[in-house]
C-alpha cells in the first residue's frame, strides 16, 4: 500500500460527495473525457459500474478499458481506488 | 504359498469330481489366486474346466471361473491356453466365453500352434468357422451367405405430443379421403406413412418425407403423396419397379442434379440459396433414392458395379460444372450418402439367399425456413437374427431428418394439444444470450455474475466467452451451448497431429482437395484385379465404426442446428472403435459380448467388449456405423489402418494397429493420417445423413 498516489490517498482519505470522475485515480483529463462522452461524469457513477460488476476486478478493468481505452495500469489504479475508499465508506 | 496351492488343489478336485453347485460356493468362500498353473498337473484350473466331461458342467465352470477373474490367456509350462483346450476339444460354448473374455486364439503354444492349428488338426469345423467369422482372421468360408435376417419390428413415431408405434401388419387396408381437421390430419399421415411402410414389407421404402407447406398447400400434397404409395404399393407387392414419387417444391432453385444409373437409381439435388446461407440455414438439399427392386435377382451382380461406377464418374462432372464451391461439399455429404445407400443396397441385393428386407430410401434434409410446422422423429426398429450363431439384436434407427408435418399458421382454430412447434424455436442459439441464459451458462461455469444490464451484457458475454475457454477460436464458439463443453471437460483423448488440428478449427473441411486426391489415388489402385490381394478380389467386406450413444447423443439430428465443426468434435470423440467386416454378418462384431451380455457378465479383460457391455448397461445400444461398403478384403483392412492411425490407438479400444494393403503401404504416415482424416470425415457425413442406428441385445428395454 506504500506505493499508492497521492491522488489514491486523497480520493480514498474522504466520502467522495460530488467529486467528478477525473479524481479517481488513474483517471485522468483524457479520461475523464471518455468516461463524461459514456454518461459517467461523477465519481459515484463509476461506484455504481464498480459495486454493479460486483467489485470483480477482472471484469470492472475489462468494463474500464472497454469504455474509455484505459490501459491496465490506468484500470487498476481506478479499481484499487474505489476498492480501498469502499473498504473505508462503506 | 503352500496353503495356496492346497487349496487350488481342492479346487482342482472340485471341477473335476463336484458339482458346479460345489464349485460356486467354494468359489465364493475361498479367495483365491486361480491364475496359477498347479505343480505336478501342468494345468490351471481353467484349462481343466474348459475341458471337464461332461460338456454341460464344463459349460458351467467355465463361465464360474471366468467370472471369478479367470485369464483365457493363462499358458502352462507348454504354452497351452484354456482357448487352445477349448479348440482341441471342440468346445465351441466355451470358446465363445473365453473369446469375449479377451482370449487371443492368435496367441501360439511353445509349438507354434495356435487355436486355428488346433481346430483344423483336430477337425473341429464348428470352432474353426466360429473362430473364423469372429476373429476374421481370413475369409476362408466358402460362398458368402447372408447368415442374418433383418426384419422390421416396428416403427415409432414421435412428436412433442404423440408417441405413435406401428407395427408390420399384412393385411390391407382400405385409404379413406382426406379429412378436413388438422388433428386427424395428421394422424391420418401418420397412419398412410406407416400404412405404406407397412404394405411395402418385404420392400421398405419411404423413411421420411418433407412436405413444404410454403410452396405447395399441404392438404393436396398429402393427398398425392398417399395416392402414389398406395398405388405402387398394390401393383408392385411381389417385384417389378417401386416408384414413389416424391413432390419438393422450392421457392428459388439454383441447380439442380440428375444421376440416373443403370438402376434406375434417380438421384436429385435441389438448392435453393437464399441472402444469408451462410449459416446454413435456407439451404436445403433433398436427395431421394428410389430403387427399384425385381423379383430374380440373380442377373444383378454385374449391373451393380455398373451403377456404382455410373455414379462416380458422374459426380465431379457434375459438381464442377453445375455448382459452385460453396456447394461442392453439401453435395459431396449427399454423393457419399448416395453412395453408401447404393453400396449397401446392391450389398443385400447380389446374394441370393439373402434375407435382407429393407432397403430404405433416404431423405436428407436441412431446411428451416421457418413457417409453422410439427417435427416428428420416426424411430424403426430392425429385429436382426441370426440363427445359426443364436444371436438376437435389435436394431434401432433414429432417422435424420425429422418427418416434418406442415400446417398454417392458425388460419384454423389450433386445438390446445395439437399445438405446433415453430422450428424458429428450436434454431440454434444465436451469438446473443438473452440475459437470463446468460446468467444460467455462467452460474453453470461456476461464476456468479452481478446484474445483466446493458452497460454490463457485454462484459459478461466476453467473461463466459473467457470461460469456455474451449480450442475453438471463432465467435460462434460462444453459441455453443453445453454439449460442446461436456466434450472438452472429458477426460481428453490424444489422437494424431492431424486430427488434433483438425479438432482445433474447422477450416480444414472447406479444402479438402488433398485428401480426395489420396483418398482417390488409394482407390484407384484396388480396382486392380490383377493383383494377388489379400483374401482374393470379392467385394465383400466394409469397415465400421464403433460409436459411443452416449457421446454422440443422436448428433445427425442436431448436426443441421450446428456448426459443422462441432459435429466434427463430437463425433471423432465419441469412436471407440474401428474395425473391418464381412457383408454376410455385419453385425458379427457384437457377438462376443453378446455371448457375454447373455450369461449376465459385466466385465471383460477384452476393452472393446467391455466398452460394449458398458454402454448396453446403460440401456442404450451401441451406434454401429457401416462405411465403405463393398470394397475388397485388402481395402479395408488399409482403411481399417488409415482410421486407427488417424486416430491413434491409445484413444480406441482397437487392441493392434491395421495392416496397410498396395499402394497407400508405400505411404509416409503423414499422408496415410491424411487419408485415415479424410475417411473419418466421409464416415461423419454418412453417418449425418443415415441417422444413427443403436444395436442392442432384444432383453433390454
Amino acid at each position: 500500500m506504500s506505493s499508492t498516489s497521492q491522488k489514491h490517498r486523497n480520493f480514498v482519505a474522504e466520502p467522495m460527495g460530488e467529486k467528478p470522475v477525473t479524481e479517481l485515480a488513474g483517471v485522468g483529463e483524457v479520461l475523464g473525457k471518455r468516461l463524461e462522452v459514456a454518461g459517467f461524469d461523477k465519481a459515484y457513477t463509476v461506484l455504481g459500474q464498480f459495486l454493479v460488476l460486483k467489485k470483480d476486478k477482472e471484469l470492472f478493468q475489462e468494463w474500464l478499458k472497454d469504455t474509455c481505452n484505459a490501459n491496465s495500469k490506468q484500470s487498476a489504479d481506478c479499481y484499487q481506488c474505489l476498492k480501498d475508499w469502499c473498504d473505508e465508506f462503506l | 504359498m503352500g496353503t495356496a496351492y492346497k487349496e487350488l488343489f481342492k479346487l482342482y478336485d472340485i471341477i473335476q469330481n463336484g458339482t458346479e453347485r460345489s464349485l460356486e460356493s467354494f468359489l465364493e468362500e475361498n479367495n483365491i489366486q486361480i491364475n496359477q498353473i498347479i505343480p505336478c498337473k501342468g494345468i490351471g484350473v481353467l484349462h481343466l474346466a474348459v475341458g471337464v466331461e461332461p460338456p454341460e458342467k464344463s459349460k458351467k465352470c467355465t463361465e464360474l471361473l471366468l467370472k471369478n477373474g479367470g485369464d483365457p490367456n493363462l499358458s502352462n509350462d507348454d504354452g497351452v491356453t484354456p482357448v487352445h483346450i477349448a479348440a482341441i476339444w471342440g468346445r465351441l460354448d466355451n470358446l465363445k466365453l473365453l473369446i469375449g473374455c479377451g482370449g487371443d486364439p492368435s496367441q501360439r503354444d511353445l509349438d507354434g500352434h495356435s487355436a486355428f492349428d488346433y481346430a483344423t488338426r483336430e477337425e473341429q469345423w464348428e470352432v474353426f468357422d466360429y473362430l473364423h467369422n469372429v476373429i476374421d482372421q481370413t475369409d476362408g468360408s466358402p460362398g458368402h451367405k447372408c447368415a442374418y435376417t433383418l426384419d422390421l419390428e416396428r416403427v415409432l413415431l414421435t412428436t412433442d405430443q404423440i408417441v405413435a408405434e406401428y407395427g408390420p401388419i399384412t393385411d390391407e387396408i382400405t385409404q379413406e379421403k382426406a379429412p378436413t381437421r388438422k388433428t386427424e390430419l395428421i394422424n391420418e399421415w401418420c397412419a398412410n406413412n406407416s400404412l405404406a411402410i407397412n404394405k411395402l414389407y418385404p420392400t421398405i421404402i419411404g423413411d421420411t418425407y418433407l412436405i413444404d407447406d410454403e410452396s405447395a398447400p399441404w392438404k393436396s400434397t398429402c393427398l398425392d403423396f398417399t395416392e402414389n404409395i398406395t398405388l405402387d404399393l398394390t401393383k408392385d407387392r411381389i417385384s417389378s419397379d417401386v416408384n414413389t414419387s416424391f413432390k419438393s417444391c422450392i421457392s428459388k432453385r439454383l441447380t439442380s442434379v440428375e444421376i440416373s444409373g443403370i438402376q434406375k437409381l434417380q438421384f436429385t439435388s435441389d438448392e435453393s440459396k437464399s441472402i444469408d446461407n451462410s449459416n446454413g440455414l435456407n439451404h436445403r438439399i433433398s436427395v431421394y433414392e428410389n430403387f427399384s427392386l425385381p423379383g430374380s435377382p440373380s442377373n444383378i451382380t454385374h449391373k451393380n458395379y455398373n451403377t456404382k461406377t455410373s455414379l462416380k464418374k458422374k459426380n465431379p462432372k457434375n459438381t464442377s460444372s453445375l455448382i459452385s464451391s460453396d456447394f461442392s461439399q453439401e453435395l459431396d455429404k449427399v454423393l457419399a450418402v448416395a453412395q453408401n445407400k447404393t453400396n449397401e443396397w446392391l450389398c443385400g441385393k447380389d446374394v441370393a439367399c439373402n434375407t435382407r428386407r429393407s432397403s430404405a430410401s433416404s431423405g436428407v434434409s436441412s431446411n428451416y425456413s421457418g413457417g409453422s410446422i410439427v417435427l416428428a422423429n420416426v424411430h424403426e426398429e430392425y429385429k436382426y437374427e441370426d440363427r445359426e450363431e443364436d444371436v438376437v439384436l435389435i436394431e434401432k434407427r433414429l432417422l435424420v431428418s425429422p418427418v416434418v408435418l406442415p400446417c398454417d399458421d392458425g388460419a384454423e382454430n389450433v386445438t390446445p394439444d395439437m399445438t405446433m412447434v415453430s422450428v424458429a424455436s428450436s434454431l440454434p442459439a444465436s451469438v446473443k444470450y438473452d440475459d437470463s441464459t446468460l446468467r444460467k451458462e455462467l452460474v453453470r461455469l461456476g461464476f456468479t455474475p452481478g446484474p445483466i444490464q446493458d452497460t454490463t451484457r457485454n462484459l459478461y458475454l466476453k467473461k463466459l466467452q473467457a470461460l469456455k475457454n474451449g480450442p475453438r477460436e471463432d465467435v460462434e464458439a460462444l453459441s455453443d451451448n453445453l454439449q460442446g463443453l461436456n466434450i472438452n471437460n472429458k477426460p481428453k483423448k490424444t489422437y494424431s497431429i492431424e486430427i488434433e488440428k483438425s479438432l482445433r478449427t474447422g477450416d480444414w473441411m472447406n479444402d479438402l482437395t488433398i485428401h480426395m486426391e489420396l483418398e482417390r489415388k488409394a482407390r484407384e489402385n484396388f480396382t486392380d484385379t490383377n493383383k494377388k490381394w489379400r483374401e482374393g478380389t470379392a467385394k465383400t467386406s466394409f469397415t465400421y465404426l464403433l460409436l459411443d450413444p452416449r457421446m454422440t447423443d443422436n448428433l445427425p439430428v442436431k448436426a443441421g442446428k450446428q456448426n459443422k465443426h462441432l459435429s466434427w468434435v463430437t463425433f471423432v470423440n465419441s469412436i471407440f472403435y474401428v474395425g473391418k467386416g464381412k457383408r454376410s454378418r455385419p453385425y458379427s462384431h457384437l457377438y462376443q459380448a453378446l455371448t457375454l451380455w447373455k450369461k449376465d457378465f459385466k466385465t471383460s479383460k477384452d476393452k472393446k467388449v467391455q466398452h460394449i457391455l458398458d454402454i448396453w448397461s446403460d440401456k442404450v445400444g451401441v451406434v454401429c456405423l457401416h462405411i465403405f461398403q463393398n470394397v475388397i478384403p485388402a481395402e479395408a483392412y488399409t482403411y481399417e489402418a488409415a482410421m486407427i492411425d488417424a486416430l491413434g490407438l491409445t484413444s480406441l479400444k482397437n487392441l493392434k494397429v491395421g495392416n496397410y494393403y498396395g499402394v497407400v503401404a508405400s505411404w509416409p504416415l503423414k499422408e496415410r493420417r491424411m487419408l485415415g482424416q479424410y475417411l473419418l470425415y466421409k464416415a461423419m457425413l454418412i453417418f449425418l445423413s443415415e441417422g444413427e442406428r443403436q444395436l442392442r441385445p432384444d432383453d433390454l428395454d
